[in-house]
C-alpha cells in the first residue's frame, strides 16, 4: 500500500517567480470588437479557455470572447491570488487543453521549465508521471494557460467586456453587453461561479462591521479572526492569519473537518462517475451532489491546523449552526457566541447559470441548476446557447466545476457547434 | 504489501533541465524535431513552445513549413559532421536519460550547434536520424 504524506511543503511553491513571456512577436492591438461572429464565448476562466482550444481544433475560428476583465483566467488568478494560494487541488491530468490533438499538456509543460521547478515541485511531476496524485504550482498553471491562449490564437479574439442580455432567436444569438452588440450563431455560458452570500437571517440591514467575505481585503489589524466555512479558501485564511500572528477561531457547521486529497471523489472525473448521473432521476443526482459537493480541505494543511490548535492559536468551533452574525461575532444556534476582531465568510459558490442573461423560463432553472441537453449542454429551451463549468455539474456530476470536467463539457459542446456550421467539422491537427 | 513513502522512490528529479526536455522531446514525432530544429535559436523551451504555436498555425510572422524547410538545411549541413563525431559502436542503453547525454555528446563532439537550442534539437534529430533523414529527403 502506498502511504501518502500530508507534507505542508506542497502548499509553498513560489508565486510570481520570473516565468519566460510567451514567445513571439507582441499581440497586436486588437480590431474592435466584431459585429457577428460563429460563436461568442462569454468568460475566458478555464472552462473559456478550454471552450475556446476545443472550438479551435474542430476548425471553428470565427470565435469572438468577451471577458470580464479580459485576461485569460485572469479573474480564476486573482481569487487564487487573494487568498494567498500557492498550489491547485487538481492534479497535473487536468488542465484546459484539449485531448487528442497531440498538444502539449499541462505536465510536459513543467517538465520542460524543469529550472524553474523546486525540487518539491519536481518532486510532485514524478509523482504525477508515476500516476499518483500530485499538485500543480500555480505560476505553472498560469504560464500554461498562457501558452494554450496563445497557440489557440485567443489573445486576438479576446475583448474585455460585460455581457448583458442574450436574446436567442432561431437562427441566431443577440448578445448585448456594456457597449457592444455582438450577433452570434452560437452562444458558449463559460460563467464560473460567485461567491456564496451569506443566509438573509444572519443579519438584518446593512452588513455588520468587521464581517467580510473571503474575496475582500484582510483587516488592517486583527488579533483574533473567526474564519466561517470548512472548505479550502477557509484553510487558507486560517494559515494567513495565523502567519499573521493572530489567534483564530474556526467555525464548522460540521461535526468535524474533512481533510482530503481532490474536492469530489476520483471517480467523477472518469466515465463511470459522470455514468452516476446519467439517465439518473433528478432526485437521485441531487442527493448525489449534496453528498459528493461538500466542502473539505487539502490534506496538506492538517499538521499546521492540528498544531495550531494543539497549541491554542486555534479554536475550532465544530457543530456550529449558526443563528447570527453580528459586529465581529458570530452567534450561534446552541447560544455560543464566537467573538473575535473580524469575522470572514467563506461560504463557497454559487455556479452561475444564466439566469440574468437569459430569460428565466429558458434557463428553466431546478433547485439552482439549469436545464441542460444531456447530449449537447444546450439549454434545452435555448438550443443556440451552451453552458460549460459549474452550470453543467447536475449533468457531469460534482467534477464539472473541475478543470478536467471543463474538457468534458467542451468536448461536447465543441462537436456540437461545429455540426452545427457545418456538415463535417475538420479538425486541423 | 509494504507500506512506503514515494517521496524515497521518485527517479532523477536532479536531471539536468536539457535532459528532461531532451527526454520529453524523444516521444514527439520527427516533423516537430525538425521544425523545431529550424527555429532553435537561444533557448530550447522557446523552440518547443514556438513549434507549437507553428502547428496551430497562430504565428503571424511564421509557419510550419518554413520552419521544417529551415530544419532540414539545417540537418544538411551537419549531418556528415555528425557522423563523423559518432563513436563506432552504437550507444546501448535503456535508460533515456543515458542515451540523450550520448547523443548530446556526439553533438557537441560534431560541433555543429550554435546555442543551447540547437544542441538540444540536434540531439533530438540524430536519436532518430533514420526518420529525419527521410523526411529531409522529401522536403525541399
Amino acid at each position: 500500500m502506498t502511504r501518502f504524506l500530508p507534507r505542508p511543503e506542497l502548499l509553498d511553491s513560489p508565486r510570481h517567480r520570473d516565468w519566460p513571456a510567451v514567445p513571439g512577436p507582441e499581440p497586436s492591438v486588437p480590431p474592435p470588437l466584431p459585429a457577428t461572429a460563429d460563436v461568442v464565448v462569454v468568460g475566458a476562466g478555464p472552462a473559456g479557455l478550454a471552450v475556446a482550444a476545443a472550438l479551435w481544433h474542430v476548425g471553428v475560428h470565427d470565435v469572438v470572447i468577451i471577458d470580464r476583465d479580459g485576461r485569460p483566467a485572469g479573474r480564476f488568478l486573482d481569487r487564487i491570488d487573494r487568498i494567498g494560494q500557492r498550489v491547485l487541488r487538481s492534479p497535473y491530468e487536468h488542465h484546459p487543453g484539449v485531448e487528442g490533438y497531440r498538444d502539449c499538456e499541462l505536465r510536459d509543460f513543467a517538465r520542460m521549465h524543469w529550472a524553474l521547478l523546486t525540487a518539491v515541485e519536481r518532486r510532485e511531476v514524478r509523482m504525477s508521471q508515476a500516476g499518483h496524485r500530485s499538485v500543480v504550482p500555480v505560476d505553472v498553471f498560469e504560464a500554461y494557460c498562457r501558452h494554450t491562449a496563445a497557440i489557440h490564437g485567443v489573445p486576438a479574439r479576446l475583448w474585455p467586456g460585460e455581457v448583458r442580455v442574450l436574446e436567442p432567436g432561431p437562427e441566431r444569438v443577440t448578445v448585448q453587453g456594456t457597449g457592444f452588440t455582438v450577433d452570434a450563431r452560437y452562444v458558449v455560458l463559460c460563467q464560473g461561479e460567485e461567491r456564496r452570500a451569506a443566509p438573509a437571517g444572519w443579519w438584518s440591514g446593512a452588513r455588520p462591521a468587521a464581517v467580510g467575505y473571503w474575496d475582500e481585503p484582510p483587516p488592517a489589524r486583527a488579533g483574533h479572526e473567526v474564519v466561517v466555512g470548512a472548505g479550502l479558501t477557509s484553510a487558507h485564511l486560517i494559515h494567513n492569519a495565523l502567519e499573521r500572528g493572530a489567534r483564530v477561531s474556526w467555525v464548522l457547521r460540521e461535526e468535524s473537518e474533512r481533510y482530503q486529497c481532490s474536492d469530489v471523489n476520483a471517480s467523477f472525473f472518469r466515465a463511470e462517475g459522470r455514468a452516476r448521473f446519467d439517465n439518473v432521476p433528478w432526485a437521485d443526482r441531487m442527493a448525489l451532489m449534496r453528498r459528493e459537493r461538500r466542502a473539505s480541505v487539502m490534506f496538506e494543511f492538517r499538521p499546521e491546523l492540528r498544531a495550531a490548535e494543539a497549541d491554542g492559536r486555534l479554536t475550532v468551533r465544530r457543530g456550529g449552526e449558526i443563528a447570527a452574525v453580528g459586529d465581529g461575532e458570530v452567534l450561534l444556534a446552541d447560544g455560543r457566541r464566537v467573538a473575535g476582531d473580524h469575522v470572514w465568510l467563506a461560504l463557497g459558490t454559487v455556479p452561475s447559470i444564466g439566469a440574468g442573461l437569459l430569460p428565466d423560463d429558458l434557463v428553466a432553472a431546478r433547485d439552482g441548476w439549469p436545464d441542460l441537453d444531456e447530449r449537447t449542454l444546450a439549454f434545452r429551451a435555448a438550443p443556440r446557447v451552451f453552458a460549460a463549468g459549474a452550470a453543467a455539474c447536475m449533468v457531469l456530476g460534482p467534477a464539472g466545476r473541475n478543470i478536467d470536467g471543463h474538457r468534458v463539457a467542451t468536448a461536447r459542446i465543441a462537436t456540437s457547434v461545429a455540426a452545427g456550421l457545418r456538415d463535417q467539422a475538420v479538425a486541423r491537427v | 504489501m509494504s507500506e512506503y513513502d514515494t517521496v524515497f522512490s521518485l527517479p532523477a528529479v536532479d536531471s539536468e533541465p536539457e535532459t528532461e526536455l531532451g527526454v520529453l522531446l524523444m516521444g514527439l514525432g520527427p516533423e516537430r524535431l525538425l521544425a523545431g530544429l529550424g527555429v532553435a535559436a537561444g533557448d530550447p523551451v522557446a523552440a518547443t513552445l514556438v513549434v507549437d504555436q507553428l502547428r496551430h498555425g497562430t504565428r503571424p510572422d511564421l509557419t510550419f513549413e518554413v520552419a521544417l524547410t529551415a530544419g532540414a538545411a539545417r540537418w544538411r549541413a551537419a549531418r556528415p559532421g555528425l557522423t563523423a563525431a559518432a563513436p563506432e559502436a552504437a550507444y546501448r542503453s535503456a535508460d533515456l536519460r543515458r542515451q540523450w547525454v550520448a547523443a548530446v555528446d556526439v553533438v557537441v563532439a560534431a560541433d555543429v550547434a550554435a546555442g543551447a537550442a540547437q544542441r538540444v534539437y540536434f540531439a533530438a534529430c540524430w536519436l532518430r536520424r533514420a526518420e529525419i533523414d527521410r523526411l529531409v529527403s522529401a522536403t525541399t
